[in-house]
């Protein structure tokens, strides 16, 4: 009995000083100088993220008395609910600031909202989250970018004289349901209907954003449709490294046009090499670094615009060396810290 | 012996079947569009069939011996970044290959040790692994490709010898291999005894350690081995390789007539299942399918195979 008693003793004494210092964390962020942020990235295992960390922690580096920063991330974009983990174990540490990139756009909005009512500023990413609680928004826009792909499209099919005259172009997309994607392909599909009336479009072939089976659908397109297919859009690096390939490996690279998205070190070969003719890319060093600037602003009490377009660069043959490029081409090379 | 022989008769029943579905397939293909009967298409067929051909072979004799290997995928990426690593930094293409290969052993046998010595389940013990291996493989890689690999090396994957790529003739010798050595060895012979019934294998006098460690270990080589033809034919080393390969592999096996409880499989029965699921991919493609649909065709067809071995079985008995 006794030692029942002690236990039980015990056990509330300990509570008690755990709820105790739950309560004080519970107060909110302190709003002191250097700023806590938090940046949580969708996936720890993309040169995308990797990128927008080095936005990140360059203005760390720069700004070493008004903030401190902590990075986080799941492994995988696949793991929304690790995502989801990571966020509720920041908010319980009460950074000034959150910086997300959240996968999902929904299944962050409970802990999200509860950390605005906390007082902790919350800057999105690249990805909308679908509530009203945040402070702003910085993306890029997809859709634009994909029509910008399909005007790029045209102006190099003219420059190759290839006739579009019921020929076929296709597009390779990394996978299906992912809004970003599907904004790019919609983007893409709406204006090169534009502009080449009446050319058929292949129904869109998905490859799991896996580089070999990218490379297997476009061997299965070109044995289709043959000399009928005269331009590839890619949605992304992985699709479009693939694609690029299979047009390297039979030599095609004049007869179809491949325009596509991102960047990354085989991408950037293939511009070089000329079998991609373009491509987009977005600036996530920019975004990692301009959350941060933004977040700032937030804890110092500046009203922020809603949305924050963080805009498309085209990469092409002639442009592709130029130093500001090549610091969007690679983050890795502006590192400072 | 009696058992094993019977039960050999009863694979190749399956694989009958199975041929019998592979080529109808291919008959209705040449017939439905203007270019599956090509060469340059049966030539695509092989080529993207024989990375999951090997890993599936790996799996089957995992499989066979009554486990499962999750890591494959990982093991594969593993390859792709340490061959890569070395190459960038200077190394000969046979020594750096012969190095990310022991690396892929390494892990498999570590697999093995795991799973006989601290009598984890397979599941578990190979899950862990996934993981980890494919965290190696984020650390050393930064998450990032791996450019800047020697011609040599990338040039292997696209040569074609006597009009078949290189990729098929590397696939066709680990056939051999694994042919030979489920059909025509001892060692062979102890994975299925040790499958069909672990307590009576080791009362018989076979050595269990050696049976399970070797398996893993051919299943690490293997996928080992795929890794790097993969990333000879990419040019690049690739974090992301094989991300879900071991559904595929599995999914190989298991059209083919393996078991997962064990015992059963064979090596032709793999090599059609791959192919199998290949054939539906590349025919698909060629003749529009939505992909959508050709997914659901494809995991219907996972799910019939065993069912229709079931059936199949029960009348049997």
């Amino acid at each position: 009995m006794k030692k029942v008693l002690c236990a039980i003793l015990l056990v509330t004494i300990v509570m008690s000083g755990l709820f105790a210092q739950g309560a004080q964390e519970a107060a909110g962020p302190k709003g002191e100088k250097p700023y806590e942020i938090a940046v949580i990235i969708k996936a720890t295992d993309s040169d995308f993220w990797q990128y927008m960390l080095v936005g990140v922690l360059n203005y760390e580096f720069e700004h070493p008395d008004l903030v401190n920063v902590t990075t986080y991330g799941p492994p995988s974009e696949s793991d929304i609910d690790q995502q989801i983990v990571i966020l509720e174990n920041v908010i319980s540490t009460n950074p000034d600031a959150i910086v997300i990139s959240s996968t999902s756009s929904d299944a962050s909005v409970p802990a999200l909202e509860q950390a605005y009512d906390k007082g902790i500023k919350i800057v999105t990413v690249d990805n909308r989250v679908n509530t009203d609680k945040v402070h702003t928004f910085l993306a890029t826009d997809n859709t634009l970018g994909g029509s910008l792909a399909a005007e790029k499209m045209v102006e190099y099919l003219k420059k190759n004289n290839i006739s579009t005259a019921g020929k076929k172009i296709a597009v390779v997309s990394a996978m299906a349901g992912v809004q970003v994607l599907t904004d790019r392909d919609n983007g893409f599909l709406t204006r090169i209907n534009e502009l080449l009336p009446g050319i058929e479009v292949i129904p869109t072939r998905y490859v799991d954003n896996d580089i070999i089976k990218s490379l297997s659908t476009t061997e299965d397109l070109i044995t289709t449709y043959g000399d009928d297919l005269i331009a590839i859009f890619a949605d992304n690096n992985q699709s479009a490294d693939g694609v690029a390939r299979a047009i390297t490996e039979q030599g095609l690279k004049d007869k179809i046009i491949i325009t596509a998205y991102d960047s990354d070190p085989e991408e950037v070969a293939a511009i070089k090499s000329g079998v991609i003719k373009a491509l987009m890319v977005q600036d996530p060093y920019g975004m990692g670094y301009k959350g941060v600037d933004f977040a700032v602003k937030a804890i110092e009490g500046a009203t922020l615009p809603e949305y924050v377009d963080t805009g498309v660069v085209v990469v092409e043959k002639h442009n592709v060396n130029d130093p500001e490029v090549q610091g969007i081409l690679d983050p890795f090379t502006m590192k400072k810290y | 012996m009696k058992l094993f022989s019977k039960k050999n008769t009863k694979f190749r029943i399956a694989e009958g079947n199975l041929i019998v579905i592979v080529i109808v397939l291919m008959v209705i293909l040449s017939f439905a569009t203007k270019n599956f009967f090509t060469v340059n298409n049966l030539r695509n067929l092989v080529r993207q069939t024989s990375v999951n051909g090997i890993i599936a072979l790996g799996m089957t004799f995992v499989i066979i011996s009554g486990g499962i290997d999750l890591s494959v995928g990982s093991v594969v990426g593993v390859a792709s970044i340490v061959v890569a690593k070395l190459l960038v930094a200077g190394m000969g293409v046979f020594p750096a290959i012969i190095i990310a290969l022991l690396v892929c052993v390494l892990l498999g046998t570590l697999n093995g040790l795991i799973i006989h010595y601290g009598k984890v389940p397979p599941f578990i013990a190979t899950l862990g692994m996934m993981q980890a291996a494919r965290g190696i493989v984020m650390l050393l890689s930064n998450a990032r490709m791996v450019a800047g690999l020697p011609k040599v090396f990338t040039g292997f994957a696209q040569l074609v010898f006597l009009g078949f790529p290189s990729l098929f003739f590397v696939w066709f010798l680990v056939i051999l291999v694994t042919f030979v050595l489920t059909t025509k060895t001892i060692f062979g012979r102890n994975i299925f005894a040790y499958g069909s019934n672990i307590e009576a294998a080791r009362l018989s006098g076979i050595n269990t350690a050696k049976v399970t460690v070797s398996v893993y270990a051919m299943s690490g080589l293997l996928s080992g081995i795929a890794g790097i033809l993969m990333t000879s034919r990419l040019a690049n080393g690739i974090p992301t390789a094989g991300q879900g390969y071991e559904m595929d592999a599995i999914a190989s096996a298991v059209v083919g007539g393996a078991s997962l409880s064990g015992g059963s499989g064979t090596v032709i029965g793999t090599v059609l299942g791959a192919l199998l699921i290949s054939l539906i991919q590349n025919g698909g493609n060629l003749l529009g399918i939505n992909s959508f649909i050709l997914q659901i065709i494809v995991g219907v067809l996972i799910v019939a195979s065993v069912w229709y071995d079931q059936i199949r079985k029960t009348k049997k008995n």
